[in-house]
């Protein structure tokens, strides 16, 4: 899906090739398949939108799962929302709600968007809000006090059109 | 043996392509030969593609024996560096 009608659109609206965003097409792709693998109803919405004036693009993308905290909860059971949302997000952290699943998604969508990109994600899940956005080259996060609830998972994904690198590679052999 | 992961998925961005091609590896492999996996024409890989298609093989193989008969070619960047992570960090988690 992302490969198909997200990337060409994004590419042309701003302006770089793209392999230049094959990063971002790979968290999409990463989000998508953890609504696969973990929320109950295997339906996810994505939104997409351009503000050149801002330099940036806003990718939303909703489930109506049972969201990120009941799922964390099924491993760690008194965590509280918020919480749970950035107990997902951390290296190796997994629910092995799909057994071969390593907990990697959440990670690379971190790293891509806010550790290189420069730009913000968010995270809204039942009563749990946090932001996380990068500060002098680290990822940190902000428990948001909004008052609102998300049945499932909305992630709200801002990425910088000034900081989107050129990738020109040639193709190359894995070193183990 | 070369296998081509375009002859047998269009792309590598979920854990039902990782499947086929984990099909075709542990086949490969099981007959004692070393392999070369090529992804030319493929840019990227998620880590449910290769959750499903690579790290299965650490339920035969030793991740030293992984490193010795699996080469993979044409491939770039993201894709090399999604495989290492998978792999190692679950080749750390059975070890």
């Amino acid at each position: 899906m992302a490969r198909l009608d997200l990337l060409p659109w994004l590419a042309a609206a701003v302006g770089q090739a793209e392999q230049d965003l094959d990063p971002f097409q790979v968290c999409v792709s990463e989000i998508f398949n953890n609504i696969s693998d973990h929320s109950t109803l295997d339906i996810g919405s994505i939104f997409v939108q351009h503000f050149p004036n801002l330099e940036t693009v806003r990718i939303a993308v909703g489930d109506f799962g049972r969201g990120i905290p009941a799922l964390v909860r099924t491993v760690r059971p008194d965590i509280l929302d918020a919480d749970a949302i950035i107990l997902a997000t951390e290296p190796g952290f997994t629910t092995k709600s799909n057994p071969r699943n390593q907990g990697i998604g959440l990670e690379y969508l971190l790293t891509t968007v806010v550790g290189t990109n420069r730009g913000r994600v968010t995270i809204h899940s039942l009563n749990g809000h946090v932001s996380f956005y990068n500060l002098r080259n680290q990822i940190v996060h902000q428990k948001l006090q909004i008052c609102g609830f998300c049945p499932g998972t909305t992630l709200d994904i801002t990425l910088r059109t000034d900081s989107i690198d050129r990738i020109i590679e040639e193709p190359e052999e894995l070193e183990w | 043996m070369v296998i081509r992961v375009l002859d047998i998925t269009h792309a590598a961005d979920t854990g039902a392509q990782g499947a086929l091609l984990g099909k075709v590896l542990l086949r490969a492999l099981s007959a004692g030969d070393s392999v070369e996996i090529s992804f030319s024409g493929i840019a990227t890989a998620t880590s449910s593609f290769v959750n499903a298609s690579f790290v299965p093989l650490l339920e035969t193989m030793t991740f030293s024996d992984i490193k010795k008969r699996v080469r993979v070619t044409e491939s770039s960047a993201q894709i090399n560096h999604m495989i290492k992570l998978c792999v190692e960090r679950s080749a750390l988690q059975t070890a």
